[in-house]
């Protein structure tokens, strides 16, 4: 028998005219020329440039978390097509294809979970990739707009995950959506129960929850909305943005890292699509496990007439919902939230430190990460509050607690300033005082021209409140308990809100200064609304019933 | 590791998973249950082939036992549409499956190989199972595949399969004569003690009843988000607590209505007699206990009544088998006076046949201690649940005849009652106003009855 | 522990706060009684002094166990309602054709008692079995001794008061009780006359 030669036959299959006419190539050799040809010649490959600076590949400094959130994107992808065979939006069958899928079909179960940790996911990872670029700078000049389109991207991970939840269509889901779409009939002017919103004619009927919903209320139209949005129109979308971030990424040099004189820069073949296959695999591995060991959660099936006890909103909201303890409807489910979108939108714009782009940067850049760091926690903190720590009737439960104990009535709330019979004090005191406090807060940072020294601010500050606590316990007004918020949370919010901006931005010139400050008051406002609500028991500090503003 | 050996690694991990998850959806609890059926099926064939004694018979008996033995493995179900049932529980049970088991009869004992029991019955006969499916009698999850799911007795599935007798409940939903229907025997029987015990007299059905408490009517449609967990976490049912696991939960409405019964509700549903928690003190449930008065067999039969008495379930015209009311026995005078007596429910409060007065929280009482501020919470808890209604036949004597229909007619209202504590919580229970309710002849007929049972006063003036 | 402390005193607050219907509890019983009044409950509480030391002390021993809060009337409702019933029982205790004859020279020697149901109803033995049927109600624990002393006392007071000389000033008295009924509660009134029970 002739001995097999292993490469003739390679090349006359590569030579082939079939071959060919797919994978122009050629025999491939492991020569630069080729490397870089595998990159050129491939569609899906030739986003990536041909030769990479080695410090970008670095997963200490990447962590591949863009890369992940997109393998977490195909993975979605592939699996809710998947998916589409077997489920049906409409109210009468919807619950019932989610069982076919769990008991009847093939894999079914295994499909359904992977989609649904999947999701899950997609937006720890896409955070964790915003706080990466973040903390390596990489969103300062040139790479203003992709963070934008980031940001958008974020948002609209979070609002496919949304819609994505209705379509169990069980009590889980129908109470959730019922939660967040709520908040949209809190929009100012647009929606019905939002401040001014009466007054420009909205009306259950016609307002932008109307229109979210298809309806009233979360009902059949609902459902198909939300297919639709989910399935078509925001994936789309996603999908030229997705476009669009990748391109820019592409044309920033596909790295903020920092140039290092006669850095020799490396293939991209093999070295980076490498690591990409890597952490794709893993994280392919990873969700597989996940759904192979837990099973997706399906409640009883949607029950409009009962409510339960108590209904939460998905994770990713469920701080917003826990700000709903401190807020109106229209600031915690509206203002807050965009103030979020449209802060994080503006920050490469507000942000002149040169210092810190392509690298982690913790003391040269002590502002920007100490506040965005801020943010992130607080918004994990409150995530973990709203999930863990609120039982039934949203009272307070620690977690060693049992949701089967009853407990007594919150005690009353009261209101600082407002109209006779509703504040403490007279709303014409109130709003003339709350302006003048926050142009303060907002405006004195900058007209303090020296710096201040951080120590002894803040000693003074804490001082300064330990005595105000310690005459309010005397006068029997509060307890230690009380004092202790007083203290934390008042000091965090004068740290973060007053000196550290004093120390640090005072020398921005006046619109970004101004930004900067709305958002930072913004922020703090929540710290200590969370303290005047569960240490004093004070619903609104200037409540003004007569046009629904409360705040 | 080296990329190299990681892309192994990974591809190889990846690949491992996939497996895995296919082994673990290939491997489904219905499988083994499927494959054993067949196996058993074709060997009872092939004994019976090498038993029978005509050669051609027996052939074909060893071709259908060979057939029998290659059968696909396949998720059977039976399809309603009717009835909007899709029940999977012929994939286990194969010997309920008509195509299967083409006489739907067999010699093997075991769940869930054996047969459908009474398939000869007229009752299975008027229910042919490609019309009915299974969960339409049995309930349970039929879209479920696996045992404990398809049984229903899991977490956030609130029609779990009847448990023995009261599958009867499901006679109820569609015969309207269940009461006279055969094979539905303790469903009527639930009805008739239902009313024995005098539990319409605060439990209407569909209007037909007293309305100091729930209406009963539709009491199977309750929704189990409904019931406080910190109650059912008080039930016993055979003494013991009832788990609530998420795939084995007995924390449903079947067991809640058997709550009723067998436990005191006031145990069950405490509420708050001492305001701990409200600001106005709420007295436990106003049910009086009827544990010693009725048996565990008794309870099945109401549990299995109520388990019928459904609305949300629409039941197709065809499916639905009408029935002329009840009629009622022709009687006059006292006997006519202690039926209407049970018609309505009175010894609901009053006690089987108005012998003694069943338990109002808080009200007076006899055998009361007096009030005193200073009594220990239990102790308190313990002279409250003495308050009592009245003994009848006591008081009847006081009574002139138009006194009694007027008093009757009028009811008494909650407000009226005398409290044990002053500080506690007003007694649940009431007289409803029974005017325009109980005709006039009935009223006389009880007014008789009741005067007739009157004791003889001995107080000496 | 502060924070439980606070708590605590929060929900007395809340519980003081909403103490009215705790407060009714410590209401008398003739404010209970005016929540859902008949026209006896309008009148006084208790008999005049001079009235009292005009009967016998059987009679007069009868009248201090109505009004007592403990092992009496008053423990229940308040003593207003059976002094100013318009229950009358004739006399004759105990035996039945004593008190028809009773009733029959009471027909004809005071006609006009018998044309005003709101201000006289006159039984035989009424007073007898009203007096029954609350030692009956569940919790009384009235004892028989004491329950037939307070008969006594209503039956003989129900003649002495109602009837002969004082007709008219009684009269005149339940007819004001009525009357308060009627202006201050007239829902209750109409249902009472509908009841044929003012």
């Amino acid at each position: 028998m002739p001995t097999l030669d292993i490469e003739k036959i390679k090349k006359e299959v590569i030579d082939s005219q079939l071959w060919r006419s797919v994978f122009r190539g050629g025999v491939w050799k492991d020569t630069p020329r080729d490397r870089a040809g595998h990159i050129i010649g491939n569609v899906w490959l030739h986003l990536h440039p041909v030769k990479v600076r080695p410090r970008a590949l670095e997963w200490l400094y990447t962590w591949g978390m863009g890369g992940i959130s997109f393998a977490l994107y195909l993975i979605l992808t592939l699996t809710g097509v998947a998916l589409m065979f077997y489920y049906r939006p409409t109210i009468g069958l919807a619950y019932r294809d989610i069982k076919d899928l769990e008991f009847a079909v093939t894999l079914g179960m295994f499909l359904r979970n992977a989609h649904r940790w999947a999701a899950q996911a997609m937006v720890v990872a896409v955070i964790a990739h915003m706080v990466r670029v973040f903390l390596t700078g990489a969103y300062k000049k040139p790479r203003e707009f992709n963070w934008g389109i980031g940001v958008l991207l974020l948002t609209l991970t979070l609002f496919l995950s949304f819609t994505g939840y209705l379509l169990p269509w069980d009590q889980l889901a129908i109470w959730a959506v019922t939660v967040g779409t709520n908040m949209a009939g809190a929009t100012p002017v647009l929606g019905n129960e939002g401040p001014l919103g009466s007054l420009v004619g909205m009306r259950i009927n016609n307002d932008v929850r109307f229109t979210l919903l298809g309806g009233t209320m979360v009902g059949e139209n609902t459902l198909l909305r939300f297919y639709v949005m989910h399935c078509v129109a925001v994936p789309l979308v996603v999908g030229i943005l997705l476009i669009l971030h990748f391109w820019r990424i592409r044309k920033d040099s596909f790295s903020a890292a920092p140039y290092v004189a006669n850095e020799e820069k490396v293939d991209v073949w093999p070295h980076l699509v490498k690591r990409e296959y890597i952490a794709a695999a893993a994280t392919v591995l990873f969700i597989m496990v996940w759904s192979i060991l837990q099973n997706a959660p399906l409640e009883a099936i949607a029950n409009p007439n009962v409510t339960t006890n108590p209904s939460k909103a998905p994770w990713y909201f469920v701080g917003l919902q826990e700000l709903l303890v401190y807020f109106d409807p229209w600031i915690a489910g509206v203002v807050m939230p965009g103030l979020i979108i449209v802060g994080l939108i503006a920050i490469p714009y507000i942000d002149t430190n040169p210092k810190g782009v392509g690298y982690y940067a913790w003391k040269e850049r002590p502002f920007a990460n100490t506040l965005f760091m801020l943010g992130v926690v607080m918004w994990f903190a409150l995530i973990y509050i709203g999930y863990a720590l609120r039982g039934p009737n949203y009272a307070w439960y620690w977690p060693w607690e049992s949701w089967f104990m009853v407990k007594p009535a919150p005690p009353p709330t009261w209101s600082v300033f407002g109209p006779k019979g509703e504040g403490a004090y007279s709303m014409l005191i109130g709003i003339p005082l709350m302006g003048a406090v926050t142009a303060a807060w907002m405006l004195l940072p900058k007209l303090i021209q020296k710096e201040l020294d951080g120590k002894k601010t803040m000693g003074a500050f804490l001082g300064a409140l330990a005595v105000v606590a310690g005459i309010g316990m005397a006068m029997g007004k509060m307890g230690p308990i009380e004092g202790a918020f007083l203290l934390f949370f008042t000091g965090a919010s004068f740290y973060y809100g007053f000196v550290l901006p004093q120390r640090h931005i005072r020398t921005l010139d006046w619109p970004r200064y101004l930004v900067t400050m709305v958002l930072v008051v913004s922020t703090m406002s929540v710290l200590l609304k969370m303290c005047a609500r569960l240490a004093f028991n004070i619903k609104y500090v200037l409540t003004i019933p007569s046009i629904s503003m409360n705040f | 590791m080296s990329y190299r050996k990681a892309f192994i690694v990974s591809n190889a991990l990846v690949l491992a998973a996939f497996v895995w998850a296919f082994a673990k959806d290939f491997y489904a609890p219905w499988r083994p249950y499927q494959a054993k059926y067949y196996q058993m099926a074709a060997d009872e064939l092939d004994k019976q082939a090498a038993a029978e004694k005509d050669e051609k018979k027996s052939a074909d008996l060893k071709v259908a036992a060979k057939k029998m033995r290659r059968s696909p493995m396949e998720i059977k179900q039976i399809i309603s549409v009717d009835l909007g049932r899709f029940d999977r529980c012929v994939t286990c049970h194969v010997g309920m499956d008509e195509y299967t088991n083409t006489t739907l009869k067999n010699n093997f004992t075991e769940h869930p190989y054996k047969a459908h029991p009474k398939v000869d019955t007229a009752l299975i006969k008027a229910h042919p199972f490609n019309k009915f499916g299974c969960t339409s009698c049995h309930s349970g999850q039929g879209l479920a595949t696996t045992v404990e799911a398809a049984h229903g007795w899991v977490k956030h599935w609130e029609k779990p399969m009847l448990k023995g007798v009261t599958i009867q409940g499901s006679c109820v939903k569609c015969h309207d004569n269940f009461e006279t229907l055969k094979g539905a025997e303790v469903a009527a029987q639930g009805k008739k003690l239902f009313n024995k015990h005098g539990c319409q007299g605060c439990h209407a059905i569909n209007g037909k009843g007293g309305v100091v408490s729930v209406e009963l009517g539709d009491i199977a449609d309750k929704p189990f988000e409904r019931i406080a967990g910190y109650n059912f976490k008080k039930v016993r049912i055979d003494g013991k607590e009832l788990p609530n696991e998420h795939h084995d939960s007995h924390w449903n409405l079947q067991n809640w209505i058997r709550a009723h019964i067998v436990n005191d509700p006031a145990v069950v549903t405490p509420n708050d007699p001492f305001a701990h928690y409200n600001s106005e003190p709420i007295p436990p449930s106003g049910m009086p206990d009827f544990t010693k008065e009725i048996g565990k067999d008794e309870a099945e039969a109401i549990v299995a009544y109520l388990s019928g008495l459904t609305k949300e379930e629409i039941i197709p015209y065809r499916y639905h088998v009408t029935a002329p009311p009840a009629k009622e026995p022709q009687l006059s005078g006292a006997a006519n006076g202690k039926r209407v007596y049970e018609k309505y429910g009175c010894q609901g409060c009053h006690g089987l046949e108005a012998k003694q007065g069943r338990r109002r929280f808080n009200a007076a009482g006899d055998g009361q201690k007096e009030y005193d501020e200073k009594m220990p919470e239990a102790e308190q808890l313990e002279q409250m649940n003495l308050g009592a209604e009245p003994t009848l036949p006591k008081l009847v004597g006081t009574y002139t005849k138009d006194e009694l229909i007027h008093k009757i007619e009028a009811g008494v209202p909650a407000a009226d009652a005398k409290k044990w504590s002053p500080k506690g919580p007003m007694p649940m229970v009431y007289m409803p106003a029974w005017k325009g309710k109980i005709s006039k002849q009935e009223l006389e007929d009880l007014a008789t009855w009741l005067i007739s049972i009157g004791v003889k006063d001995d107080s000496g003036f | 522990m502060n924070r439980k402390l606070t708590l605590i005193a929060a929900v007395a607050l809340l519980g003081a706060v909403f103490a009215a219907p705790l407060r009714a509890a410590e209401m008398t019983e003739k404010e209970k009684a005016l929540t859902n009044p008949y026209p006896n409950d309008f009148g006084p509480e208790t008999l005049p002094d001079a009235v009292l030391k005009s009967y016998p002390a059987n009679v007069q021993a009868g009248y201090k166990k109505l009004i007592s809060t403990k092992g009496g009337c008053a423990q229940c409702h308040s003593a207003a309602r059976p002094l100013n019933s318009r229950f009358v029982e004739p006399e004759g205790g105990i035996d039945d054709k004593k008190q028809e004859a009773a009733l029959a020279a009471l027909k004809k020697a005071q006609p006009e008692l018998f044309a005003d149901a709101t201000v006289w109803q006159i039984e035989t033995k009424i007073w007898s079995r009203y007096v029954k049927r609350m030692m009956n109600k569940p919790g009384c624990g009235i004892q028989k001794a004491d329950g037939k002393a307070i008969y006594e006392f209503l039956a003989y007071d129900s003649i002495k008061r109602k009837t002969g000389a004082n007709a008219a000033a009684w009269a005149a008295h339940r007819k004001g009780l009525v009357e308060q009924l009627k202006a201050k509660n007239p829902k209750r009134y109409d249902e009472l006359k509908e009841a044929k029970d003012l």
